[in-house]
């Protein structure tokens, strides 16, 4: 009998040898550090600076019913979701031509732009649509609201101007400036 | 109190932190408008710069004696710049179709008359309400057009060949251009 107690006692010296095993273990820590980004550009040159527009006018029936451009396509990429606001760099066009003194052609009432595409996810700010032409300033007006987050958010714009009758030839220039801001 | 304006300063100054660091990008595009200098006149009445044919049909002594008249005839300048009017007939004489050989000489500039019934345009006309003649030496009529994209004007013809020439068709082309100054 003493020697079974004495077996049993060896045994479970065994195991606490066994429980006894050298280790080691190493962490790391992974910080992902991101910075809120976003950038605006125009897909056609993949630029912040944008192609001109050049809108000829020609005939009669273009100083009539104006001149619209073509499609202008932007792109967003965002890390949080985004609004775009839209304005021109000055209250009035600069004149290259002719005519002394030069004539004062205001954006506002000639210029005039809408959506002609939405792929952001968000909506197209009143008074801004993608049917008919609303005017620009050279005040900031919303354009797009709550453009979701993403890595392609385009949107399309196009341009209409109806100087009417009232000006002479030349080359009537502005820039129109448009700003992503993350919300 | 003083506190509370404390408070509420760094509040607003926070806000306004916060809100200024929110990230945002800008892209510019220049807008070009190129306006060529352009004019155009047509009749009102088919919108085309080629008008109905005006027939005065002579069929009385009353209306060899006393002349006739057309109907007003609207037309309209359309133009980014002033402008000026003229007008001309496209031969000195009317040309003839008919029986009568040789063909009757019929001067344009003793026969046929106009004179403008209505003046939109802006201008200053030398035929307003009054009749002067038509030849085939163009001859400004108004001056001073304003610019605009509906500058019109009504004519009225007026025809008195006397007693002078035989039965048939005399016809002229009338010609109007609008000039910018």
């Amino acid at each position: 009998m003493k020697k079974v107690i004495a077996i049993a006692a060896l045994s479970i010296v065994g195991f606490a040898s066994k429980a006894q095993s050298v280790s080691s273990t190493a962490t790391q820590t992974v910080n992902l550090n991101l910075s809120n980004a976003i950038e605006l550009t125009f897909t056609g040159n993949n630029s912040a600076t944008g192609a001109a527009v050049n809108l000829a006018f020609n005939t009669v029936n273009d100083y009539a019913n104006g001149v619209e451009s073509a499609a202008q396509q932007l792109k967003v990429r965002s890390n949080k979701k985004f609004g775009v606001s839209v304005k021109t760099s000055a209250a009035n066009f600069s004149y290259t031509g002719s005519t002394t003194p030069a004539p004062t052609m205001p954006v506002s009432g000639v210029l005039g732009l809408k959506v002609s595409a939405n792929g952001t996810g968000g909506t197209i700010a009143t008074p801004f649509s993608a049917t008919a032409y609303n005017g620009l300033s050279a005040t900031a007006a919303n354009l797009i609201s709550n453009g979701l987050n993403g890595g392609n958010q385009t949107f399309s714009v196009m341009y209409e101007a109806t100087p009417g009758f009232t000006y002479p030839a030349g080359t009537y220039t502005v820039d129109v400036v448009y700003t992503a801001t993350q919300l | 109190m003083k506190k509370i304006l404390l408070f509420t300063a760094v509040l607003v100054l926070l806000a306004a932190a916060v809100r200024a660091q929110n990230p945002s990008s800008a892209a510019s595009q220049t807008t070009n408008l190129n306006l060529t200098d352009a004019i155009d006149i047509t009749f009102v009445a088919n919108n085309s710069a080629t008008g109905a044919a005006v027939n005065f049909a002579f069929n009385t002594v009353n209306d060899y004696a006393n002349g006739l008249e057309s109907a007003p005839i609207q037309m309209r300048v359309r133009s980014n710049k002033m402008f000026n009017l003229s007008v001309k007939s496209s031969n000195a004489y009317f040309t003839y179709s008919g029986t009568t050989s040789p063909a009757p000489q019929m001067y344009v500039g003793s026969v046929l008359y106009f004179k403008m019934t209505q003046n939109n345009t802006g201008g200053w006309s030398w035929v307003n309400n009054r009749y002067d003649y038509i030849d085939h030496i163009n001859w400004t009529f108004l001056y001073y057009g304003v610019n605009g994209g509906d500058q019109n004007f009504t004519i009225v013809y007026r025809a008195t060949p006397g007693f002078t020439f035989p039965a048939g068709t005399y016809t002229t082309d009338v010609i109007y251009t609008a000039t910018q100054l």
